[in-house]
């Protein structure tokens, strides 16, 4: 049974898509392997992943001219579907936020949906105003 | 609960969303907000406490009316914390393309 923490930062999520070319398997193993992790993903001194159920990682990461430390705990890995782990940093202001790799092959290339559950969104938001954040902003600037 | 937690948390409720809307072309009444709102006035206010609790609104109190107006920075606050998640994930994912590409 999978915890998580929903009252962290309210019940929205970032949704984002991206299709790669290049086979599913590859794009999941590029998640998973350390040295492929420290190439694209976390590109500071220290990278720790512990890629099964409740596994953990530890990944350094440069951002806005500081190192970020990131580090959270895998809750799902069913290669080369899903991937799942929660996301604890700085940002997060030490709590568990969840982030969900969801991959679907077709025809050689994979269509990627990450989603970064535990920060502000809803779907009735984004069917109303075309985004959470654009919203927000449009009421901000009438403010 | 930090501020940021608060307003977070205020803002997960489609019905207080509405109300900040409603603000946001002026300060209004309780009274007055809950007029489009199939609820009670009490139902409305205690929404309208959250609201308060998070920042994002403030009350006057004019004899026995109680004026609301919106109060924006909190909202400035998820804003800013949003987008930075959203270009975060936009520049790894790119990343991960060119990773890739380079490994083809």
């Amino acid at each position: 049974m999978q915890t998580r923490n929903k009252n962290a930062m309210g019940e929205f999520g970032l949704k984002i898509p991206r299709t790669y070319d290049a086979p599913a398997a590859k794009v999941f193993d590029a998640w998973v392997n350390p040295k492929s992790v420290k190439s694209w993903l976390a590109d500071g001194e220290d990278v720790v992943v512990d890629p099964r159920v409740g596994g953990l990682f530890y990944l350094e990461m440069p951002w806005e001219k500081r190192i970020y430390p990131h580090y959270g705990r895998y809750i799902t890995i069913d290669a080369p579907r899903v991937l799942e782990f929660t996301w604890i940093s700085e940002g997060t202001r030490g709590k568990e936020s969840v982030v969900k790799i969801a991959l679907k092959e077709t025809g050689g290339k994979t269509q990627l949906t990450l989603t970064h559950d535990g920060l502000p969104d809803e779907e009735q938001v984004k069917n109303h105003t075309g985004g959470w954040s654009a919203f927000l902003e449009s009421l901000a600037k009438r403010i | 609960m930090n501020a940021l937690d608060n307003a977070f948390a205020a803002l997960a409720d489609p019905t207080r969303r509405k109300i900040i809307a409603k603000l946001a072309r002026g300060s209004a009444r309780v009274t007055d907000l809950a007029a489009p709102f199939d609820m009670s006035l009490n139902a409305i206010s205690k929404h309208v406490k959250v609201l308060e609790r998070a920042g994002l609104v403030h009350r006057r109190r004019h004899g026995r009316e109680h004026v609301l107006t919106l109060h924006g920075a909190p909202m400035r606050d998820v804003v800013t914390w949003l987008s930075r998640y959203e270009r975060f994930w936009n520049i790894k994912l790119d990343a991960l393309g060119e990773f890739l590409k380079s490994t083809n």
